[in-house]
């Protein structure tokens, strides 16, 4: 026992020395603008370029479905005047041509989903925040952590430059499915475009791959002295079981991807059987277009918990700090995250109900997919109990934080109907399906990523946002959100994906909703700019922050500079003595993190254990640096 | 000029707002004392977040209001299950909507930022926790078991009487095929599939025409489709040599341009002609491997259903009759939509699917259920009379499919028994309006086919014979 202490005393000071030799390593010679902005290999700089990067795509993915959406909103009207930007693809008549339509959703779903929502979201705040949360110098390989943001950038190049091929870029649907997106034939996006989306998809795969395994090895090794897994803020357990969903689930789509890149150009027949296009008979034989699609919503259910799951965990911390209360049931919502992460593997074929899928195999799924509601209805009850009885500061994070409470609710509610095999009959690729995802994993997605950079852009940056303008913006949001995609519910047996509906008489009856939706979708494009120009404009010339810690929450990205350098702490890395949210505990505001229990006091939860992945922890502190 | 004044004048619009929310944000600043201008804030936006929600709340309910007379009418028996299940559905999650938004919102407003109020520390209860845990799971398990009854019942086996029709999926036109007297579909084969033949159904006539027009007959005086490309592929030098001189001499840059397209066009033929050459000889290939004398013996009887099946321009249904859909798809994924009836189903190239259904109201009673509907008293451009008047079931396409996916518009009528017989009477088998013009050499190498035909076989079987015999 005595040698392990002598052992463990050893380490200690071995780290603090080494800490020390790597700050004035840091402080005595200045980076070049290349090492320090562009290839760089600080976490906090990388998680910047991903949100910069995300922004950028959120744009143009946003500004593509407003092209769209005009198309749809006034089928009739003249369209002349997109010719300077889309040439060709407009018609004589002046419409958008229906190939360059479906070209439009295509990418406007791959970027929303793939760049913005996946890079843009993950990327940024599980680079920003963990090793700042869990009390790290780093991440555990920054040059892994490069890779992954600059495969992540060659992923976009590819992708952007698919918009200005001859054929223009790939048209068959985010999803990518076959035959249509396997012959050159079948659709103008098919003869080039989809191998540019393909190949960009693969690289993109590369850099959620390479980023992932940097999450999972930092939070399970790098955590600082005392940072118990069950001590964890829950944005880190939320970055951490994302990572882990995503380091499963995203090769069975590299395989999915690249059998379909041998079927289009080396003649292999995985998709494909008898098959008469063009006039002629194709030689495919034996392949199954089920098959891709089985792959694809492999990683594809799994997807929309990547995207939403950060969201969830930044809500909980910005709910939980904004109404100064703990959050409720800690170690429930890390439960339900967990089962959601695992149940997430066994719904995928949800969307696949109405594909000749053998009905029997439907029926398990209709079971697991609804499973899955108990863990999300927990949290939503949970985050709803956080606020009783609070006092809630109504800043911006925090209204985009309760915006994505209702949001998630609102947009919940409708997956109960589509999980259902025989009501998904009815509602199967509709724009029920089209409000429901964007409601609970689009705009709640997004919201739960407005309430995380209103949240840390002080911390980011050292400065604040305008807060009028985050004001505006959020209502702008929040009502344009929901005059989009709560009506979008009555439309519910209109087919997706159709730039007109004009030629039935039984969708002929929405004109005037689509064309209302139309105009809010523009407004929510406009009130978007608002934030552009707000976080833009606050890098340089916002409000400097001048307090350490001007939100008195408890966790440890607060204890660092008001501008961190690399390495985070300029001293010892602070150890950890309780959980997060030690919030209006004992008549107290707030206890950090670092403070130790007093003598009476007894530390939240069940679970104060040690764990085997604690030690290691402790004993890896000296490779933080 | 106007559109530059307009963006000139948004744009300065833009910045007053902006230096005016700058101006706030300075003027709370200097006065100071943040947690009074909180409390403020904070109290102006729960309110707002109030209204705002019980604006929601009156706009979801008056929604139902406004937006019921773009319901769909069910027309189908199943129909009535799913909506059953749909408006239970409804119930439980309007009030779990309605109540977990009144109460987040009630919660902001209630218990918002005030100096001096103290939060409660509030970490977790086993009991509260049980209880949402719990209560949810039974009600899902409820959904769930009735969505699976549902569900089986949907997915379940066909009657036997039922009416069997056949839908073929095609970027971007539906076709559809009925079996005709003998109630049976005739097998279909894509490599068969030509103009004569647009579905592929194998008949012994119709794999010999397939033949002749693929590898020619000198005999019958047909080309034949491989030796035409190989003939293109020999004239195509030729014809790129003349144009690129024709573009040389030309001086005039337009017609350059024009020239150079035709150039490109030729010069893309013929990359591709030796895959088509390929592609026809594996048809041929494919053909003549799978269509021997043995086949033609073990088939005999299935190569005679193809016969009398009819190909009309419209579905007809009898009403309260079971009817299902044999659904498939040639190219790429097509969808089987009719939303009326609430039917649903992939057409997937390579695996026949189905749907079973039974239609409950007849196009004419749908017609007067609709004539009561003010969505759809709306009438079409170029036309007087309203919508309903000139009702018929549509079917639509919902999988995405390509540049044409919203035409994939089909139509169906649903009738009275009586008339669907009449109706199904008098239609006229595909092969008799088609064999006349088949290249095909003679009575005698269908006489196998015809021997093995049942005694009632239709009299289409017998006139095709003569057709063929006097050729």
């Amino acid at each position: 026992m005595s040698q392990e202490t002598t052992i463990k005393e050893h380490l200690e000071t071995h780290v603090t020395d080494h800490d020390h030799d790597h700050d004035h390593g840091h402080h005595d010679h200045h980076q070049s603008f290349i090492s320090k902005y562009i290839f760089s290999t600080d976490h906090k700089t990388i998680a910047k370029q991903f949100l910069v990067t995300g922004i950028i795509w959120a744009i143009v993915g946003g500004g593509l479905s407003v092209l769209f959406r005009i198309q749809l909103g006034y089928p009739d009207a003249d369209l002349s005047w997109m010719k300077p930007l889309l040439g060709k693809w407009i018609t004589p008549e002046g419409h958008i041509a229906p190939e360059f339509y479906n070209a439009l959703i295509t990418m406007h779903g791959t970027i929303l989903v793939f760049f913005v929502l996946t890079a843009g979201l993950s990327g940024t705040f599980s680079n920003y925040l963990i090793p700042l949360m869990i009390g790290a110098r780093d991440m555990a390989s920054g040059f892994i952590n490069m890779l992954s943001y600059w495969f992540f950038f060659l992923s976009s190049v590819v992708m952007a430059v698919s918009f200005f091929l001859a054929t223009g870029p790939a048209s068959g649907g985010w999803t990518a499915y076959p035959p249509l997106n396997a012959l050159p034939a079948a659709a103008s996006g098919s003869v080039a475009g989809v191998d540019y989306w393909l190949v960009s998809i693969v690289l993109f795969i590369v850099s959620v791959l390479l980023g992932g395994l940097n999450y999972i090895t930092t939070v399970i090794n790098l955590r600082t002295r005392g940072m118990k897994m069950f001590r964890l803020p829950l944005p880190i357990w939320a970055f951490f079981l994302t990572a882990v969903i995503g380091l499963l689930s995203f090769p069975v789509l590299l395989s999915a991807g690249v059998l379909l890149l041998f079927d289009r150009n080396l003649g292999t027949s995985f998709y494909l059987d008898q098959i008469y296009i063009g006039g002629e008979a194709l030689a495919n034989a034996g392949g199954s277009p089920i098959l891709y699609q089985h792959l694809f919503w492999f990683l594809g259910h799994p997807e929309v918990y990547i995207i939403i799951l950060p969201a969830m965990g930044i809500a909980s911390e910005v709910l939980s700090v904004h109404s100064r209360k703990p959050i409720f049931g800690y170690t429930a919502m890390i439960y339900s995250l967990l089962a959601i992460a695992v149940l997430s593997f066994i719904v995928w074929a949800h969307h696949m109900f109405m594909t000749g899928m053998n009905p029997f195999i439907g029926s398990i799924f209709v079971i697991f997919t609804l499973i899955i509601a108990v863990p999300s209805a927990v949290k939503v009850f949970n985050w709803l109990t956080t606020l009783w009885r609070g006092n809630i500061k109504l800043t911006p994070p925090m209204m985009f934080a309760i915006g994505f409470v209702s949001l998630f609710i609102s947009g919940g509610v409708t997956g109960i109907f589509l999980g259902n095999s025989s009501i998904d009959v009815e509602l199967h690729d509709t724009y029920f399906v089209v409000a429901h995802f964007h409601l609970v994993m689009g705009v709640a997605a997004f919201f739960g990523m407005f309430a995380g950079i209103y949240h840390w852009f002080p911390k980011m940056f050292g400065r604040h946002m305008n807060n009028t303008l985050s004001y505006i913006h959020f209502w702008g949001t929040i009502v344009c959100a929901y005059l989009i995609f709560f009506p979008m519910h009555w439309e519910y047996m209109l087919p997706r994906r159709y730039p007109t509906h004009a030629g039935f008489d039984t969708f002929g009856m929405f004109a005037q909703l689509n064309e209302f939706i139309t105009i809010a979708a523009m407004a929510s494009f406009a009130f978007q700019l608002i934030f552009v120009f707000n976080f833009f404009y606050s890098i340089w010339y916002g409000r400097k922050l001048k307090e350490q810690n001007p939100y008195h929450a408890t966790t440890l990205e607060w204890t660092t500079p008001i501008r961190p350098g690399h390495g985070n702490w300029p001293g010892d890395i602070p150890e950890v003595h309780r959980w997060a949210y030690d919030y209006s505990k004992h008549g107290r505001d707030f206890i950090p993190q670092t403070e130790p229990l007093s003598q009476y006091e007894i530390e939240h939860g069940e679970h104060g254990d040690e764990m085997d992945s604690d030690v290691i922890a402790h004993e890896n502190d000296d490779h933080q640096s | 000029m106007t559109g530059w004044l307009i963006f000139i004048a948004v744009l300065l619009v833009l910045i007053v707002l902006f230096q005016v929310t700058r101006t706030l944000d300075l003027v709370s600043q200097l006065r100071g004392d943040d947690d009074s201008q909180l409390e403020q804030t904070s109290r102006m936006q729960a309110i707002a977040l109030f209204i705002f929600m019980a604006l929601g709340v009156i706009g979801f309910f008056w929604s139902f209001r406004h937006f019921a007379p773009t319901n769909v009418d069910v027309a189908s028996e199943h129909g009535e299950l799913i909506e059953n299940m749909f408006i239970a559905t409804l119930v439980v999650t309007s009030i779990v909507f309605v109540l977990c938004n009144v109460l987040l919102f009630t919660f902001v407003l209630m218990y918002r930022y005030k100096k001096g109020r103290e939060a409660v520390h509030f970490a977790h209860s086993n009991k509260l926790e049980f209880f949402w845990t719990v209560v949810p799971t039974i009600v899902l398990t409820g959904l769930v078991v009735f969505g699976l009854q549902a569900w089986t019942r949907i997915m379940g086996p066909p009657e036997e009487d039922a009416v069997i029709f056949e839908m073929t999926g095609q970027q971007f036109f539906w076709t559809s095929r009925y079996p005709g007297a003998d109630g049976k579909l005739g097998p279909r084969d894509y490599s068969l599939i030509c103009a004569e033949n647009p579905l592929g159904i194998v008949t012994r006539e119709y794999v010999e025409h397939r033949i002749n027009t693929l590898k020619g007959n000198a005999e019958l005086g047909v080309e034949g489709e491989i030796a035409a490309l190989e003939n293109r592929k020999s004239e195509l030098p030729g014809l790129i040599a003349a144009l690129e001189d024709k573009i040389a001499k030309r001086p005039n840059r337009y017609m350059k341009d024009q020239l150079q397209e035709e150039l490109d066009a030729l010069e893309d033929e013929m990359d591709e002609i030796d895959d088509h050459i390929l592609r026809r000889n594996q048809t041929l290939d494919r053909i003549t491997k799978k269509y021997t004398e043995d086949y033609y013996m073990a088939n005999a009887e299935a190569l005679t259903w193809g016969y009398d099946d009819f190909l009309p321009s419209e579905l007809h249904l009898p009403v309260n009759h079971e009817a299902i859909a044999k659904i498939t798809a040639m190219d790429v994924l097509h969808n089987f939509y009719v939303p009326h009836m609430k039917v649903k189903m992939d057409a997937v190239p390579g695996m026949p699917t189905s749907f079973k259904f039974t239609p409950t109201i007849t196009t004419e009673e749908m017609k007067q259920i609709l004539s009561q509907n003010p969505a759809w008293q709306r009438v079409r451009e170029g036309d007087t009379d309203p919508v309903w008047m000139s009702f018929k079931y549509e079917v639509a396409c919902a999988e995405l499919c390509g540049l044409g996916h919203s035409a994939m518009k089909y139509t169906m009528v649903v009738e009275s028994e009586d008339e669907y017989n009449t109706w199904a009477e008098s239609q006229i088998p595909y092969w008799n309006g088609i064999a006349s013009s088949l290249k095909i050499s003679g009575f005698s190498k269908a006489a196998p086919v015809l021997k093995t035909a049942e005694p009632e076989a239709p009299a289409a079987t017998d006139t095709t014979a003569t057709v063929i015999a006097a050729q």
